[in-house]
This record gives structure tokens, C-alpha cells and sequence, in this order.
């Protein structure tokens, strides 16, 4: 149970691994001589091929196994990264995910033998060598790091200067690894007559505070190892365990060797302070006491801080299944339910005690819930990160100069909104990259620069969440897209088009501007698939463009598809929902206000003349019209439209569930939610059916 | 490069070196010392002029210091100016809070009552 937990923490974080890992390959490609990045990418390499075979990804560690070799060789300068070493890598990836996602995969054959016997050309091996046995970090590896004190003995032999290693770059790189002391022991520094300047005489006790792991440390001096002698010695967990109790200097200095145990107690039974005693009697030299009081020191301060943020640390992150979240989320929807129905009764029986009740009730319930859907909130920019390779697979196979711009990364959507919206996305992008931008000549022939742009933008706007795609290339030729319909039969001959109706068009079911089907954009179908997704998830999809400069498309996108706030209206005995977040204002609709619009729908409210719609006539239901009913205003696509309903019964807080298939083609309605009696009432698709009667 | 200066200010004798006091000056440097070391009583560095400063600076120092402290000489940083050393005293383990055993005259050259 416990391996599945950890395996499963695995497959999660490879995940993310592999994606920083494409970002930095992508970035690599750009910047073949980055150091920091080719070491970036090996220790990714080396994370999953150690973590992978921790937990019994033996297939993907081997795989893994022959590209980590390679980037070791580019990382000691002998050898070059180039453009078919980021493709394969690239290419390797996608196989790396594919084994994580199935363990049984092996690279015996396909595409991934291809990979192997590739970069084991690199390195001059075979592409049957794998790891005889591969190195396991030491620390619980990327399945749960733990902080660890490590006592870093670093012996550099005389000569090392001769070989160009520069100490204190090397010193550098462990205090990036965390929090560092460092003691050098300059004892054997000669005197000047017998210094060879040159030379080194000095080696360092380093006390190192990480969570990276040993083997990050080892890597430091990984192209110095054989120029010193290294000892990396764990003196202290900050997870509840721990070596040994380090806070005396002399069971520090009897683990180093520095003195023997018995000359310990010897000393200690003199009954002096320890450190200068053992200075005093020469048994150490005082960089010896120095180097363990700072380790001492660094101990004691590490446990103090680690306690005091233990609390906050704690609460910064956890991760949780995200199937434990969404069974959260349906419960805080029934209980949702059944506050109303506790709220309803309360009110019914009109007893002070269980109005107050009911009141306390409500309001822990509402913070549930905002809390509860707080927490479903992701950063649309893990999708975003996601496109840099899609943009620049497709850009190198259709020979194009394409940049992606993101803005608006750290914009957040309800969980199961981003992850219907992708793809959507993809085929959006992949629309402006085969269609929308130009190649490098055409662009320089208008006057354009070789390299088109894609913006993928997120940015709040009310309830809602708007997502452009926006790009800089041809843009919709309104006459080119006239041609084709007239061809396709959707449009008669002679008619003209505006720019908008152009837009709208492409959005028509088989519609495609492309003059030949490739695999890029597909076959023109996905345009109304495209938009029929985007108002699955109760969205709209939006196209503006002008020819020569660009195309924006924009998609507007609830927060959440949940729990939203709705207004609860009756239509007869009929109950329904309008989302509150369409709505203006109430109005009541007067005999006198039907007698002047003379037949016509429609009302003056304040000075502009209101459309409206009325819910009885359209969803058919009977009984006596009320003399006063109720006009609920709307702001659909900029324009005030109105709902005639019989009475506005307040706002509620309307658990959304699905109508199932057998009504998938009832128009006008986006579903339904229970209400506090156990009655059903209808969610009104306010956009849906004016747009029905536009 | 590295440029060597010397002169005299009463009784101490100031050393000035600007550039890049590496493992490719430091002989200079050492030849320098061992002079000053026979002629000399008070010496005071000068690096204020520094371009660049590695571990073999700091080795040299420590072995001027307890050459000179072996006969009762001083040797120390003439602070007048300002001295970068004090990041790179801590970077490479010399920041201490007293001088090691071969500090006789217990005036370590980096020992937190000796800043520089």
C-alpha cells in the first residue's frame, strides 16, 4: 500500500519533472552552451532514472539510463549539444512518459530503441547497456525529500590548482544548495620560505543543511573527485530522526576522527571547558574545535528555525488526489441541498431558535463552500507551459518562425474547467499556426517580421475567465471565406459578408479556408467541435480579425461549472435558475407596460427599449397569468434582454447537476439543481436561447 | 595583471597590490613578501585596488602572518582604504572567531576582532 503511495507520488512527479524538463531542453536549444541548463536537464535525467528505479521503473530507468550518460558527457565539456540531440531528447520524453505511465513499456524495439541507439552513439556504448545497478540516492528521493545536515570533509590534493579547479566556485555551488557553513583548516600552511604558493595546503570542513540530496552534493565535485578526497556524512534529519545526537563537540569530534573516545573522556574528566582544553593539550588544533562548534551552531539554529516554520511549512502545500477533491466538492453540493432545505423548513416554522440555527448553518456552508472551490482553483499556466512544445514541434515541421508569448499564466480556473480546456486550446493553436501565420518570405514581403507571434492570454473579467489566442499573421480574408460557402452551399450567391459574418461562418459545421487538408489543422471540422467544447463547459467562443493583421479569438469561460450563484424565478407552479451572473436587475412587467409596447415585446426601462422573452410562452406552460409579473434583465453579448417569469423568488446557491443524455437536445436549458423541498428546478442557458430566438 | 607598490608611512611599510591577486600572480606576491619579511618590522597590505582575489591570496597571507608573527614582526591589512575581503573571508571558510594554533601573537588576520 505504502509502495503504491510512493509509486504513485512518483508518477506524479515525473509528470512535472518532464515538463521542466521540455522547457529546459526548449530553452537549451536556443542556448546549446548554457551550462546551467545542460546541468539542469542531467540532473533531471538522473532524478528520473533514480527515482524510476526506486520504485520499480526498471524499464524507464534503463531507457533513461544512456541520455543521462550523454548529458554527463556535455556537462564535462566532451561533448556538444545539437539540434538532432534536442529533437531525440525531445522525442525521448514522450517516451519517458509513456513508460511512466505504463511501466511495462520496454525500448526494445520502435522508436524507442531508435532513441536508445542514438545517444548511446553519443557516448560510444551500446544501446543494451544499462546501469548495472543504478544509483539510489541515499535521502528519500523526489518522492518525499527530507532536510539533512551533511558534514562535508573536502581534502583537495596540493597540485589541484595545477588542473585549473577554482575552490571557491566549488564552494559556491554547495551554498547554493542550501544553508552552508564552511571552516577551512589552514593548519598546514607552511611558512613562507617553504610555500609553493601555487600549491594547496588548506582542506574544509563544510556543514551543509539541503534537501537536494547527496547526490546534488557529490555532483559539485563530480569533476574534481579525483583531485581530492571527499567524505559526505549525514549528521542530522529534520524529520523527526536523527544519526546521532550532534549538539556536543566532542561526540562531533570523535565521529570525525579527530580524537579517540577514551582520550575523550580522559580529557573530559579533567573537568575543564572541552574545546580549549583540547587546544590547550594539543590534542586538536583549534580549526578542529572551531569547525565543530559551527557545526555545533549550525545544528542548533537549523532545529530552532525548522521548528518555527514546521507549522507554516506544514500548511504551505499537501497534495491530495484530485478524485478525494471532487468527491469534497459533491459533498459540499449536497450539503448545499440540504442547508436550503433546512433554511425552507426554518423559515416555514418560524421558530426563533431554529431561525438562528439555520442562519449559523448557512453561513458556514457559504465559507465551505467558497473555501472548497477555492481550493479547486489551478494557474491556467501549467496548460499554457504545455503549448511551448506544440508550438515548436509544429513551427519546425511547416518551416515557419513562430514565437509564443504567454500573459496571464498565473490566472486561475476551476480544475475541470482547464482540464476540458485543452484540448480546445490545441486545435486553436494549431488553427493559427497552419492557418492564421504566414511563412518567413511571406511575412518579409509584407513588410512583416520573419517570426510570427501567438499571444496566449488569461485574465479575469468578472465571474469569468477570458482567454485569447491572439496572432499576427494573414488574418480571415472575408472574400476567401464568401468564395468557399457560396462553394460549401451554406450561403447564396451575391451575398456580401462582413468581417464578423467571415468570423462566424468558420464556425460553421465542415467549413475550411485551408487550400489543402494537412495534418496540422486537420480537416476542418474542429472549428464547430472547437466551439461546441468551449460551450459544453458554459463558455462562448468569439473570432475578431483583420486581413493582413491578425486574428483574436476569445474565450469567455465561467470560473467554475460546480456551484454558482443563481436567481430562483417561478413560472407557474415551475422553478428556475438564472445564473446570477448574467443578471442586471428585476422589473416588474405592468398590464399598462404590455398595452404600450403594442403587441410587441419589449420595454422601456429608464429610457432604452429592452427586448424580452417570456418563459411561459417558451417553455410552454399553462395556468393563469399573473396581473404584475416579473421582467429578470439579462446582459447577454453586450445586449439587456429580458426573462418574463410569474414571481422572483431571491438568490440561491444553485448545485449544478447534469441533465443526463437523454436530454442533450433540449435547447435552453444547461441543466438543473435540487432545491431545499427536494424539488427540481431548471438552469436557464439565458445566452443559449436568445441566441436561439436572434 | 598585477601591480606592485611599496612605501613607507613611519615605521610601517605599505604594501600596495592592485589587480588580480590569482594563482597566476600569487608567486609575485610571495617573492614580494619574502623580501619585505628580511627588511622589515610592520607591513601593511594594501588591496584596495584589487581586480580579483582567489583562495591562494588567502593561503599566502595565512603563511606571511605566522612567518612574520614567528619572529615578532606584524604583518596585517591596512584597513585606511577599505578591504574587499570580507565575503570571500566567509565564502571560503577563513571568517573565524579566533586565530588557529599557529596564531602566537593572536592576531589572526581573520579573526572577527581583526575585520577587514
Amino acid at each position: 500500500m505504502s509502495a503504491d503511495i510512493h509509486k504513485q507520488a512518483f508518477v506524479t512527479e515525473a509528470g512535472e519533472l518532464l515538463e521542466d524538463l521540455e522547457q529546459s531542453l526548449m530553452e537549451l536549444e536556443n542556448t546549446p552552451d548554457d551550462s546551467d541548463l545542460v546541468a539542469k536537464v542531467f540532473r533531471a535525467m538522473h532524478t528520473i532514472k533514480g527515482s524510476g528505479s526506486m520504485f520499480g521503473f526498471d524499464n524507464l530507468a534503463a531507457f533513461v539510463h544512456g541520455i543521462e550518460t550523454a548529458y554527463d558527457l556535455v556537462r564535462e565539456g566532451k561533448l556538444a549539444v545539437t539540434q538532432e540531440m534536442i529533437e531525440n531528447s525531445l522525442k525521448s520524453c514522450d517516451v519517458i512518459k509513456e513508460m511512466v505511465a505504463d511501466e511495462s513499456l520496454d525500448s526494445s524495439c520502435g522508436e524507442p530503441l531508435e532513441l536508445k541507439s542514438f545517444f548511446a552513439s553519443l557516448h560510444g556504448g551500446t544501446p543494451q547497456d544499462a546501469p548495472a545497478s543504478v544509483s539510489v540516492d541515499t535521502e528519500k528521493t523526489s518522492a518525499g525529500k527530507t532536510l539533512t545536515t551533511y558534514r562535508i570533509q573536502f581534502k583537495p590534493y596540493e597540485d589541484i590548482f595545477s588542473r585549473g579547479v577554482n575552490v571557491q566556485l566549488l564552494l559556491n555551488e554547495l551554498m547554493e544548495l542550501g544553508e552552508c557553513r564552511i571552516v577551512a583548516h589552514p593548519e598546514r600552511i607552511p611558512y613562507l620560505e617553504e610555500l609553493e604558493s601555487e600549491k594547496c595546503y588548506v582542506n574544509w570542513d563544510i556543514i551543509l543543511s539541503t534537501d537536494k540530496g547527496e547526490n546534488a552534493i557529490r555532483d559539485v565535485f563530480i569533476f574534481v573527485e579525483d583531485d581530492c578526497d571527499i567524505t559526505i556524512t549525514p549528521v542530522a534529519f529534520y524529520d523527526g530522526s536523527e544519526v546521532e545526537n550532534h549538539e556536543r563537540i566532542g561526540d562531533i569530534l570523535v565521529e570525525k576522527g579527530d580524537i579517540s573516545r577514551a582520550e575523550l573522556e580522559n580529557i573530559l574528566s579533567e573537568k575543564k571547558r572541552l574545546g580549549e582544553f583540547l587546544v590547550e593539550k594539543g590534542v586538536v588544533p583549534s580549526s578542529a574545535v572551531a569547525a565543530a562548534l559551527e557545526e555545533q551552531l549550525h545544528i542548533k539554529n537549523m532545529k530552532e528555525t525548522k521548528a518555527k516554520k514546521a507549522e507554516a511549512e506544514s500548511m504551505t502545500s499537501i497534495r491530495v488526489q484530485s478524485d478525494k477533491l471532487d468527491f469534497l466538492v459533491d459533498l459540499v453540493g449536497e450539503l448545499v441541498t440540504v442547508q436550503a432545505r433546512l433554511s425552507q423548513t426554518a423559515a416555514r416554522k418560524n421558530e426563533p431558535e431554529l431561525l438562528k440555527i439555520a442562519e449559523d448553518v448557512e453561513r458556514l456552508v457559504w465559507d465551505l463552500r467558497d473555501n472548497t472551490m477555492s481550493i479547486r482553483m489551478l494557474p491556467i499556466g501549467s496548460t499554457f507551459s504545455k503549448f511551448n512544445r506544440l508550438v515548436r514541434d509544429l513551427s519546425h515541421s511547416l518551416g515557419k518562425k513562430i514565437e509564443l508569448v504567454t500573459e496571464g499564466a498565473e490566472t486561475e480556473l476551476d480544475k475541470t474547467v482547464i482540464e476540458k480546456l485543452n484540448d480546445p486550446l490545441v486545435h486553436l493553436i494549431r488553427n493559427s499556426i497552419d492557418h492564421g501565420l504566414e511563412m518567413p518570405e511571406e511575412r518579409k514581403a509584407s513588410g512583416k517580421k520573419e517570426t510570427g507571434t501567438i499571444t496566449l492570454s488569461a485574465r479575469h473579467s468578472g465571474d469569468s475567465v477570458l482567454i485569447q489566442i491572439t496572432d499576427n499573421g494573414r488574418g480571415i480574408d472575408p472574400e476567401k471565406v464568401r468564395k468557399k460557402a457560396i462553394e460549401k452551399g451554406l450561403i447564396a450567391e451575391g451575398v456580401e459578408l462582413t468581417a464578423k459574418e467571415a468570423c462566424d461562418l468558420i464556425l460553421a459545421p465542415g467549413f475550411s479556408t485551408a487550400e489543402a487538408v494537412s495534418n496540422i489543422s486537420g480537416r476542418g471540422v474542429g472549428m464547430d467541435v472547437v466551439k461546441k467544447n468551449i460551450e459544453s463547459l458554459k463558455g462562448t467562443l468569439d473570432i475578431s480579425s483583420e486581413k493582413g493583421k491578425g486574428t483574436v479569438i476569445s474565450l469567455k469561460l465561467p470560473l467554475t461549472l460546480a456551484i454558482i450563484d443563481g436567481l430562483l424565478i417561478r413560472v407557474a407552479d415551475q422553478f428556475f435558475i438564472i445564473p446570477l451572473a448574467v443578471v442586471e436587475e428585476c422589473i416588474e412587467l405592468t398590464p399598462k407596460d404590455v398595452a404600450n409596447s403594442h403587441g410587441r415585446s419589449i420595454i422601456q426601462v429608464r429610457g432604452d427599449i429592452v427586448p424580452y422573452i417570456k418563459l411561459r410562452e417558451l417553455f410552454g406552460i399553462k395556468g393563469n397569468v399573473p396581473e404584475i409579473q416579473q421582467i429578470v434583465v439579462t446582459e447577454i453579448d453586450g445586449r439587456r434582454v429580458g426573462f418574463v417569469t410569474d414571481a422572483v423568488i431571491g438568490d440561491h446557491q444553485t448545485v449544478i447537476k447534469s441533465l443526463g443524455k437523454i436530454f442533450k437536445e433540449v435547447h435552453g436549458v444547461s441543466g438543473a439543481t435540487i432545491l431545499g423541498d427536494g424539488s427540481v428546478a431548471l438552469i436557464i442557458d439565458a445566452v443559449k436561447i436568445y441566441h436561439g430566438i436572434e | 595583471m598585477l601591480d606592485i607598490k611599496e612605501e613607507k608611512n613611519g615605521s610601517d611599510c605599505i604594501l600596495s597590490l592592485s589587480g588580480d591577486l590569482t594563482v597566476c600572480n600569487i608567486g609575485q606576491v610571495r617573492e614580494k613578501l619574502m623580501e619585505l619579511y628580511s627588511t622589515e618590522d610592520r607591513v601593511k597590505v594594501n588591496i584596495s585596488g584589487e581586480s580579483s582575489i582567489d583562495f591562494t591570496f588567502f593561503q599566502l597571507m595565512c603563511s606571511a602572518h605566522r612567518t612574520f608573527s614567528s619572529v615578532g614582526k606584524n604583518i596585517s591589512f591596512d584597513k585606511k582604504e577599505g578591504c574587499p575581503l570580507e565575503l570571500k573571508k566567509y565564502s571560503l571558510g577563513f571568517s573565524r572567531r579566533t586565530g588557529c594554533s599557529q596564531d602566537k601573537c593572536g592576531n589572526c588576520l581573520w579573526a572577527a576582532k581583526e575585520s577587514v
